[in-house]
């Protein structure tokens, strides 16, 4: 039953990591947002996707956590024996996207909230600003690219 | 299909038809007016004409719409995302200019602002004294009676909860006569009144220092505190009544924004024309203008402005080598709504290539292939359809809804070919449904999950696609221009490598092509062929050997891991995209019907929330793949070949931001 666990732990970490990485992203760029808005408070439209774009990295965890949960038959209620082998495979397979998550949406955070900063002087900056912050995003997707081939990759049952 | 052909156009005329061709080229809009005070001496500008009023006036009605911004009723968000303007015709405008009071409305607004801030004030400090007198509140007294007498001292005053004891047992000490009474304690403070005789002042004083006894200041008022606080508390209530009655006044007046807005883009208008006025250099009798036209609009500016004023004189003339000449892209009604992705980036500079026709198919094709669920696109299409119905815009809001319709349609396209509907929401449907299923499976060619691999070389394969693409325009534009070196020495071997390496690759590191040996001469011959091209390139290029061969080494490296390997392995983006879409839409309905089988209130759960979890997993992943997609354009297809740092053409037009005129 060893291996269970840990395989429940690998996919547990893929979405609280990112989703960690996420909320301080989001806050991040929430904060610089709010400070915006206290002097125009018709930005907020505009400023909203710099704001929610650090948002995605706790979704590429989810995805990841939702494709271990299948994997495991966590939903169906058919739990396949797992041994510790495989479940430390799976383990693995999780922390791509956990720490590519985490660590890129803290950053896409700064980039989003300098964007922010330089979206409250000049007007129509802000999708300009998206751009540089969509560059961090790259590896996370390359952390969730990775993470998936590798769930998908593992071979587990009998 | 193209950056537009551009003329300087020059007129020169006589002072008094000057406003008048001013006014018709600001009503036709298809000139650029150039600043001749950046180019010609002091000597040609006149006297400088007095302050405008048309500033002032835009001044005040900026204030107000911003002023009446915080008091709108509809939500700031759409409004910050669309842009609504509002429809006029000429008639309500004149009607309106006649009509509008601004000064009176200017005033009413400031008396509102100026009031707004003596209450704010006002409050402030109400609510400071409330929390000073609370703790007092159980003191019976008149706030009015805490005062010396003749003999004594009355004071009320804070002492720290550790020093109470040690302080009261010193006063017993070295007092005759004191007292004092605790009138309320919390978790670190004690507030008292201590009475202690004037005389006795010398020895009482120093204990207040010792023992951290602070003086408060209790407004001398003839009420007990519970009685004032009451009052304070009204005189609150008052306050914000009157806030409420000035939020209402302020509301009322947003009967005038539709006035506003009109009275804003009229002056703003005149106010333009006025500076344009600044522009043109003038002698005594006569005035000079200087600007940029399309060459497709000459014909006609110069045919009537030469019948209408016979004495006009009008040079045009192809634009000088070095000028800085404006760029207006020039595309079909098809291709247009995807300027606004060319546009975010910057222009092109004048005489390159417009890259919106080349880059519209991909950016729908990849924005549609992020999303990658026919459901969502249908949502989408029906969406942007609906705004463009619905919702009153300027031209590029239209594009921009435009251009997310192109990208819902490819996503239908893309969802059908892999069975995506809302993630996997017909497999879930009931057997009655299997007409659906057929249906579905009908247009299936792969399962994107399943089949993931294939998926990725489909995001891979679109992606070799549009680098080489990129690198043929720009090879393409090197042999119009003669310029044989870069063509067959740089663009020539990019393409060649970018071809040999991936089947190499093929070939041996993942054996999914068999080594035919004429694949094998092929890519081998081809991969050195184009090699040797860079170091000539290189070599004849750079001075001194060590360079030579520095460049030689790192331009190589360059075309491999750059055109051939990063550039196409970022399209991986694509299929991550796409996967997550898909997931991330599957995971819902997996959620969504385990919540169904909670008895009674699941199916309520369901019916209110599954619908808005969809539409924000919509919301999202068309976000991203909006961004991601313009990424992928500006990285990696536009810097193949685009040449940047063009200007925009402004002509100098009417210009509404907030009306439409019918």
């Amino acid at each position: 039953m060893g291996g269970l666990v840990v395989a429940i732990v690998g996919g547990a970490m893929a979405v609280f990591m990112a989703g960690i990485g996420s909320s301080i992203g989001v806050g991040l760029a929430g904060q610089a947002a709010n400070g915006v808005l206290s002097e125009s408070p018709e930005k907020f439209g505009r400023m909203f996707l710099l704001v929610a774009l650090s948002g995605t990295q706790g979704f590429y965890g989810f995805v990841v956590g939702f494709l271990v949960i299948i994997k495991l038959g966590l939903l169906v209620g058919e739990i396949p024996v797992i041994s510790l082998y495989q479940g430390l495979q799976i383990f693995g397979a999780c922390m791509p996207i956990a720490f590519s998550g985490l660590i890129s949406a803290i950053h896409q955070g700064k980039v989003c909230a300098a964007g922010i900063g330089v979206a409250a002087k000049q007007p129509g900056a802000e999708m300009r600003a998206l751009i540089y912050a969509a560059l961090v995003e790259t590896y996370a997707l390359l952390g969730l690219v990775t993470s998936f081939f590798l769930l998908t990759g593992i071979r587990l049952g009998s | 299909m193209a950056i537009s052909k551009i003329k300087k156009i020059q007129i020169i005329g006589h002072n008094s038809i000057r406003e008048n061709v001013l006014a018709l080229l600001h009503k036709w809009g298809v000139m650029e007016i150039n600043d001749l005070r950046k180019e010609l001496t002091q000597d040609y500008f006149m006297e400088s004409r007095q302050e405008s009023i048309f500033e002032d006036r835009l001044r005040k009605i900026q204030y107000l719409l911003e002023f009446l911004a915080r008091f709108r009723e509809k939500s700031a968000f759409l409004e910050g995302l669309t842009q609504e303007k509002l429809v006029l015709d000429q008639v309500e405008l004149v009607n309106i200019l006649e009509t509008f009071r601004l000064d009176e409305v200017y005033s009413q607004c400031k008396n509102l602002e100026e009031e707004f801030r003596e209450l704010e004030v006002e409050k402030k400090r109400l609510n400071e004294e409330k929390t000073v007198l609370i703790p007092w509140r159980d003191l019976l007294l008149n706030l009015s009676d805490l005062v010396d007498t003749d003999k004594t001292r009355v004071v009320p005053g804070i002492v720290p909860v550790k020093n109470y004891k040690k302080f009261s047992s010193e006063l017993e000490k070295s007092s005759s006569a004191s007292y004092w009474c605790e009138v309320r304690r919390n978790k670190t403070s004690v507030y008292m009144v201590l009475i202690f005789l004037k005389e006795e002042k010398d020895n009482i004083i120093p204990l207040l220092k010792k023992y951290e006894f602070y003086e408060t200041l209790l407004p001398q008022v003839n009420h007990s505190p519970e009685e004032f606080l009451v009052q304070i508390e009204r005189e609150i209530g008052e306050a914000e009544n009157r806030e409420k009655e000035l939020n209402r006044e302020a509301s009322s007046l947003l009967r005038y924004k539709a006035q506003l807005m009109a009275v804003h883009d009229h002056y703003y208008n005149l106010q333009k024309k006025e500076k344009a006025g600044d522009f043109l250099a003038r002698t005594k009798g006569s005035f000079f203008l200087s600007g940029w036209i399309q060459e497709n609009r000459v014909g006609r500016v110069k045919k009537t402005l030469e019948e209408k004023y016979p004495e006009i004189e009008i040079i045009v003339s192809p634009p000088g080598k070095d000028e800085k000449v404006p760029v207006i892209l020039e595309n079909s009604r098809a291709i247009q709504p995807f300027e606004v992705v060319t546009d975010l980036f910057g222009r092109p500079v004048y005489g390159s290539i417009d890259p919106t026709p080349y880059m519209a198919p991909f950016f729908a094709l990849f924005f549609g292939l992020c999303i990658t669920d026919a459901g969502y696109g249908i949502v989408l299409a029906v969406f942007s359809w609906l705004a463009l119905k619905k919702l009153k815009m300027g031209p590029m809001g239209r594009r921009f809804f435009r251009l997310i319709g192109y990208g819902g349609l490819a996503a239908i396209f893309w969802g059908a070919v892999t069975g995506g509907w809302f993630g996997n929401m017909i497999d879930r449907l009931p057997e009655s449904f299997n007409f659906l299923k057929s249906m579905k499976g009908a247009v299936v060619v792969f399962d994107p999950i399943e089949n993931s691999l294939l998926f990725l070389g489909l995001a891979i394969a679109l992606g070799f696609i549009q680098v080489w693409t990129g690198v043929t325009i720009r090879l393409l534009r090197e042999i119009k221009d003669k310029d044989w070196q870069n063509a067959f020495f740089r663009e020539m071997p990019a393409l060649g490598v970018q071809v040999s390496l991936p089947l190499l690759i093929a070939i041996y590191l993942f054996k999914v092509l068999p080594p035919i040996p004429v694949l094998v001469t092929i890519s081998v011959g081809l991969f050195s062929l184009s090699s040797l091209a860079i170091f000539y390139n290189q070599w004849t290029t750079n001075k001194g050997v060590l360079f030579k061969l520095f460049w030689c080494w790192f331009g190589w490296y360059g075309v491999v891991t750059g055109n051939a390997l990063a550039d196409i392995l970022s399209y991986l983006r694509l299929f991550a995209l796409g996967l997550t879409t898909g997931l991330l839409a599957s995971a819902i309905n997996e959620i969504f019907s385990l919540i169904s089988e909670i008895p009674y209130v699941g199916l309520l759960l369901v019916i209110v929330l599954f619908v808005p979890a969809h539409l924000f997993n919509i919301a999202m992943n068309a976000f991203g793949g909006y961004v991601h997609t313009s990424r992928l354009q500006y990285l990696e297809f536009f810097m193949k070949f685009f040449q940047g740092g063009g200007e925009e053409f402004r002509p100098f037009a009417e210009e509404r931001r907030y009306t439409v005129i019918r």
